[in-house]
C-alpha cells in the first residue's frame, strides 16, 4: 500500500531517509507532502510517531493508488 | 531479583530562575487539585514539565514526579515505579506491595492496587502524582492499571498526566463528571503577552510589539519554536532582518531554527551537540569517550548547555548526569543522520564502549543493536552471558536476542546459548529445543559448547518430568562428551542427579550422579558454576540430603559443614545451593536437639529463599520454624509461620514436594492445636496419592500422619486411631526399607513401638524398640523419640529397666530420657521472638550492612542509588521487624541473630 501524510512546513529531500524512503514534496501552501509505499499498518504509525517526536503538525493522510502515484525512491 | 529503582525516574525537574510566569494556567492547576485528573495533552515543546514543576515549586502540598519510559510498558515495572514514587512522600507505603511484585507469580495488578490504595486512604495530607512523558506507555495492562487507580483514588490523592496524546483513559467519562482538568495545545501556547515576556525579559531580547507579534504568529505560541527563536537571536544585531527571513520561509519551524541556533553556536558546541544527541543520558566523562576532542572537558561543555539554557537539563542533585529536552534530542539526531550519517555507527560504538567499561552493560548493548553492530552486542552478551537473565530481566535480555538476526545466533554459540538458556528461562520449552536442534550439528567439534547444549536439552526433559529423555540423552551426552569437559559434564550429572531424586524417585542412582557431578565439578578449575553457585556446592548438597534420608546423619553433618566452607570460600552466600545447605542443617540440628542452631540456620534459609523467591524452600523452612517454635512453646509464632507457608504454597504452582513440606509440618502442629481435621484431610489425600508419591514424600508424609493418629490416640483413646496408624505405618516401613531411606525406617520402627506399646503388646513393643534404638543409637537420634512426648519417655523407662539392653545402648537411653525435661530457654533470653516472623529482604539487608559500616543515610542513598526518604523508609522497616529503636540495637540485634 501507499500512502501520502501532508505536515505543515517545508522539508528538503535530505529528509527521505528520516521518514523511510518517502518522497518529500514541498507545495505552495507551505506545506509538505510525504509521498510513498509503506508495508503495513505498523509501519504506517511508527511514520507517525516520527512526525509527532519531532513536533510536525500533521494536516492530513491519504490512501493512495500505487499504479499512480508510487514514486518512491524505495529502499533496497 | 529485582532491578534497583533509578532514582533519576523520581526526580522532580527542578525550575529555572528565569521562567515565564504563568499564573493562569497555574491558578487551574490548583483549582484542579480538588479533581481526581489533571490532563496536559499536548505536543512536544509545549511546555508541560517546565509548567507542572513550576506549580509544584510553589505549591503547599506534597508531590511525588514518576517520568516514564518504553520499559515502563512492563506493568511490574510500572508498578514498582509507581510504589517508589508514592514512597518519596509516604516512606513507609506499598512495601509489601514491592515485595510481591518481585515473586515469580504475583497476584494481579488489581489486588496490589487496591492494597495500595487502602494504605493511601492513611495518608494525612493532600498530595499529588506526576506521571511525566505518559505517551511512552502504550501497553493496555498499564492504562487498565491506571483506570482502576482513578476509579478508586483516594481523596486526598490527585493525579496529573502529562502527554504528547490524549492517553487510553475514560477521559470523556470524566470530563463529564467534572473530574478533569484539561490543558491542552491551546491553552499551552504563549499568549503575545507571555510571548513578549519570554524574548523580551528572559531571554533579554529587546523586540518591539510587531516583532513579537511576527514571531508569534510564525510559531503559533509554540513555546519550543520562541525559545530557538529567541536563541538564535541572541546576540544578532540585525533581528529584523532575521524576523523577515524567519516568517517569509515556509520552512518547517524547527528545522530552520535549529540550524540557525548550531550555526551560531562555536563549531566545538555544535559538534558536541550533534554527536551526543545519540546519548538518552549524559555525563562529563561519556561525552568525552564519545567526542575524543581535547577541546573542553564535557561536564563545562553540559555546564555551560545549562547555563545558557540550551535545552539541557540536570538528571540529579549532584549535576552528573544530563539529559536533552526531548524534542530537541529528536531534532539534533535528525540533523546528525542528515549532515554525517557515515559517523554515526562510530558515535554508537563509543558509547557501548564506555558503558561497558562502565557496568552499564545494558546500554552497551542498546547503543550496539541500534547501529546492527551485531558482534559487539554479542560480545558485551557473552561476556556477561549467565547473569543475564537474572540482571537485566529475561524478557529484556530475550528482546536483545531476539534483535539479532538468526544466523548470528547460530554463528556464534555463546551467544545462541544463551539464547536457548533465555528461552527456556522464559518457559518457551518448544521454541527452546527446535532451536537448540538447529544448533547442535553446528558445535559438534566444540566439546564445550556441544556439552551445554546437552546439558540444557536435559534440563528442559526434566522440567517436563520425561524420565526416559533425560536418562537417554545423559546417556548420550556422557558418552560423548570428553572427560575434559567438566562443566557440562558435571551439569548433567547434576540435572541427572535431580531428576532421578526428585520425578523418579531412585535416590540410589541420583547419589551416583551427584557423587559424580560434585567429583568432576571440583577436577575443573575454577570450578563451574550454575546461575551463581559453583556446581560442586550444589552436588554437595544434593549428596548431603541423601545422606540425610539414608539415615546416615553424621555424613550428613560433615557435608553441610563441608558445603559451607566451600560456600565461603567461593563466595555463594546466597545461592540456592546454600539454601539447600542451610535447610538440610536445620533438619539436622532439630533432630539432635540444637534448638537454636536450628532456628539460625532456618532464619538462613528463609532469607536467601525469599531473595531467590523459591516457593518450595520458603514453605519447608517456614514448616519446620513452625515445628521448631512449637517446640519450644511459642504458638504464636508457630502459627504465624504456618499461615505464612500456608500461603505461599496455595500461590505457588501444584508441586507435591511442597505440599508434602507442608503437609508434615501442618501435622506436627496439629497436635498441639487439637485440628484433627487436619488429620483427616491429609489421611484422605494421602490414601488417593501414595502410590504415585516418590519415596522420599511418601515415607515423610506417612510418618506424620501415623504421629498424629498416635496422639489422637492418646487424647481420645480411640482403638480405630491406634490401627490407622498401623495401616499407614506398614507399607511405609516395607516401601522405606526397599528404597534404603534408614531415616523413615527408624522413625517408623519407634513409632511401631509405640504402637504396640499402647495396644498393650508390651513384649513386641519392646521387641520393635531395640530394632530401632539399634539403628538411632550410632546417629545419636533425639527428637524423633522427643517430639514423641509421654508415651515413648514410658516405653524407654520400661525398656531401661527390663535389663535386657547392651551397655552403649544404656547410655544412649539415659540421655535420652533426660531430654525429655521442658527445653531449657534459648540463649540470649529476650522473650520475643528468636524465630523471624518477618526476616529482612534482601535489599534492608544490604542497607543494614552499610549501616553497620558507619554509612550516613545519604551515603546509603549515593551507593544504593535511592532516594533519602526511600532510605529512611527502609530504616523504619527494619527497626520494626528488629523490634529496636535506633541504629546502633540494629546492628547489635542484626549481629545477635547472625545476619551481620
Amino acid at each position: 500500500m501507499a500512502f501520502q501524510i501532508r505536515i505543515k512546513g517545508h522539508l528538503g529531500d535530505d529528509w527521505t531517509d528520516w521518514f523511510g524512503g518517502m518522497t518529500i514534496t514541498a507545495d505552495e501552501n507551505g506545506d509538505t507532502l510525504l509521498t510513498g509505499p509503506v508495508p503495513d499498518q505498523a509501519a504506517l504509525f511508527g511514520l507517525l510517531r516520527r512526525v509527532r517526536d519531532l513536533g510536525m503538525q500533521l494536516i492530513s493522510i491519504n490512501r493512495v493508488d500505487t499504479g499512480k502515484q508510487d514514486r518512491s525512491t524505495g529502499k533496497p | 531479583m529485582s532491578a534497583p529503582i533509578l532514582a533519576v525516574k523520581l526526580y522532580i525537574p527542578p525550575v529555572r530562575p528565569t521562567v515565564v510566569l504563568r499564573p493562569r494556567l497555574i491558578a487551574r492547576l490548583n483549582e484542579g487539585f480538588t479533581r481526581k485528573l489533571t490532563l496536559l495533552s499536548a505536543p512536544a515543546g509545549f511546555g508541560k514539565t517546565t509548567l507542572v514543576s513550576d506549580w509544584i515549586a510553589g505549591c503547599e502540598q506534597p508531590a511525588a514526579w514518576l517520568s516514564l519510559d518504553e520499559g515502563d510498558n512492563d506493568p511490574t515495572r510500572f508498578l514498582s515505579y509507581l510504589v517508589a514514587a508514592l514512597q518519596t512522600i509516604a516512606p513507609n507505603i506499598g512495601a509489601g506491595v514491592s515485595e510481591t511484585l518481585q515473586s515469580p507469580q504475583p497476584p494481579p495488578n488489581e489486588s496490589l492496587l487496591a492494597v495500595l490504595l487502602n494504605e493511601i486512604t492513611a495518608v494525612p495530607d493532600n498530595f499529588a502524582l506526576v506521571l511525566d512523558d505518559y505517551h511512552m506507555v502504550d501497553a493496555k495492562p498499564v492504562d487498565t492499571a491506571l483506570t482502576f487507580l482513578l476509579e478508586h483514588l483516594p481523596p486526598q490523592m490527585h493525579l496529573v498526566v502529562a502527554s504528547r496524546e490524549d492517553p487510553q483513559l475514560p477521559l470523556a467519562r470524566y470530563r463529564a463528571q467534572g473530574q478533569l482538568t484539561e490543558l491542552r495545545a491551546d491553552d499551552l501556547r504563549f499568549t503575545p503577552a507571555e510571548a513578549a515576556e519570554f524574548l523580551n525579559q528572559v531571554m533579554d531580547l529587546n523586540l518591539s510589539v510587531e516583532d513579537i507579534a511576527a514571531l508569534e504568529s510564525r510559531t503559533e505560541g509554540w513555546i519550543a519554536g520562541l525559545h530557538l527563536a529567541a536563541l538564535s537571536m541572541q546576540g544578532l544585531q540585525d533581528t529584523a532582518g532575521f524576523i523577515q527571513s524567519f516568517t517569509g520561509s515556509h520552512r518547517f519551524v524547527l528545522d530552520y531554527l535549529l540550524e540557525e541556533v548550531l550555526h551560531k553556536q562555536p563549531e566545538s558546541i555544535r559538534d558536541f551537540l550533534l554527536r551526543t544527541s545519540i546519548l538518552d543520558r549524559m555525563c562529563g566523562s561519556l561525552c568525552d569517550a564519545v567526542l575524543l576532542d581535547a577541546h573542553a572537558s564535557g561536564q563545562e561543555t553540559l555546564e555551560y548547555l545549562e547555563r545558557s539554557n540550551l535545552f539541557t537539563t540536570a538528571m540529579d542533585n549532584e549535576r552528573r548526569w544530563y539529559r536533552y529536552h526531548h524534542l530537541f534530542a529528536e531534532l539534533l539526531r535528525n540533523r546528525l543522520a542528515r549532515a554525517m550519517s557515515a559517523g554515526v555507527p562510530e558515535l554508537h560504538q563509543r558509547a557501548s564502549d564506555w558503558f561497558a567499561r562502565n557496568d552499564a552493560p545494558a546500554e552497551a548493548v542498546t547503543h550496539a543493536l541500534a547501529v546492527q553492530d551485531w558482534s559487539r552486542a554479542a560480545d558485551v552478551l557473552e561476556q556477561y552471558s549467565s547473569e543475564w537473565p537474572m540482571r537485566a530481566g529475561v524478557a529484556t535480555t530475550l528482546g536483545w536476542l531476539e534483535s539479532f538476526p538468526a544466523q548470528v545466533r547460530l554463528d556464534r554459540p555463546e551467544l545462541g546459548l544463551a539464547y536457548a538458556w533465555s528461552l527456556f528461562m522464559d518457559n518457551q520449552l518448544d521454541r527452546a529445543e527446535q532451536f537448540l536442534g538447529q544448533l547442535t550439528p553446528l558445535v559438534q567439534s566444540d566439546p564445550h559448547h556441544l556439552g551445554e547444549v546437552f546439558a540444557i536439552r536435559v534440563m528442559i526433559a526434566a522440567y517436563r518430568h520425561d524420565m526416559p529423555a533425560v536418562i537417554a540423552l545423559s546417556d548420550d551426552a556422557l558418552s560423548l562428551l570428553p572427560n575434559e569437559v567438566a562443566s557440562p559434564r558435571s551439569r548433567i550429572l547434576l540435572s541427572l542427579g535431580v531428576a532421578h531424586s526428585d520425578i523418579g524417585g531412585d535416590l540410589r542412582a541420583a547419589k551416583r550422579a551427584f557423587r559424580e557431578a560434585y567429583d568432576v565439578g571440583m577436577a575443573a578449575s575454577p570450578p563451574s558454576s550454575v546461575g551463581n553457585a559453583p556446581l560442586p556446592l550444589t552436588a554437595l548438597a544434593y549428596l548431603a540430603e541423601i545422606e540425610w534420608l539414608q539415615g546416615n546423619l553424621r555424613e550428613a553433618s560433615r557435608m553441610y559443614d563441608q558445603a559451607r566452607e566451600l560456600a565461603l570460600r567461593w563466595d555463594g552466600q546466597s545461592s540456592i545451593a546454600l539454601n539447600l545447605v542451610q535447610w538440610g542443617r536445620a533438619c539436622l540440628l532439630y533432630e539432635w536437639d540444637d534448638l537454636e542452631g536450628a532456628a539460625l540456620a532456618l532464619q538462613e534459609s528463609i532469607r536467601i529463599g525469599e531473595a531467590w523467591r523459591n516457593a518450595h524452600m520458603l514453605v519447608a523452612s517456614l514448616g519446620l520454624s513452625a515445628t521448631v517454635a512449637r517446640t519450644l512453646g511459642q504458638i504464636e509464632d508457630a502459627r504465624a509461620a504456618i499461615h505464612r507457608a500456608e500461603r505461599l504454597a496455595h500461590e505457588a504452582p501444584y508441586s507435591p514436594l511442597i505440599q508434602t513440606s507442608l503437609a508434615v509440618h501442618q501435622l506436627a502442629l496439629s497436635q498441639t492445636e487439637k485440628d484433627w481435621q487436619v488429620l483427616e484431610r491429609w489421611q484422605e489425600t494421602y490414601d488417593a496419592e501414595s502410590p504415585s508419591l516418590p519415596a522420599r514424600m511418601g515415607g515423610a508424609l506417612a510418618i506424620a500422619l501415623a504421629q498424629a493418629w498416635i496422639a489422637v490416640h492418646h487424647h481420645r483413646r480411640e482403638d480405630a486411631a491406634l490401627r490407622r496408624a498401623r495401616a499407614v505405618i506398614e507399607p511405609a516401613l516395607a516401601q522405606s526399607q526397599q528404597d534404603g531411606l534408614q531415616l523413615y525406617v527408624t522413625r517408623l520402627r519407634i513409632l511401631e513401638s509405640l504402637v504396640l506399646n499402647e495396644k498393650g503388646e508390651a513384649d513386641a513393643a519392646l521387641v520393635s524398640l531395640q530394632h530401632a534404638l539399634e539403628l538411632a543409637g550410632p546417629e545419636n537420634y533425639l527428637r524423633s523419640f522427643i517430639d514423641l512426648g509421654q508415651p515413648a519417655e514410658a516405653l524407654l523407662r520400661r525398656a531401661l529397666e527390663s535389663q535386657s539392653l547392651s551397655e552403649p545402648t544404656v547410655g544412649y537411653v539415659r540421655q535420652l530420657l533426660s531430654r525429655f525435661r521442658p527445653a531449657p530457654p534459648i540463649k540470649p533470653s529476650p522473650p520475643r521472638a528468636a524465630l523471624p516472623i518477618e526476616p529482612l529482604t534482601e535489599r534492608e539487608l544490604e542497607v543494614l550492612r552499610l549501616i553497620a559500616e558507619g554509612l550516613s543515610n545519604r551515603e546509603i542513598g549515593e551507593r544504593l542509588f535511592l532516594a533519602l526518604s526511600t532510605v529512611k523508609g527502609h530504616n523504619q522497616i527494619i527497626f520494626d521487624k528488629l523490634q529496636v529503636q535506633r541504629r546502633t540495637e540494629a546492628v547489635a540485634r542484626a549481629r545477635e541473630l547472625g545476619l551481620l
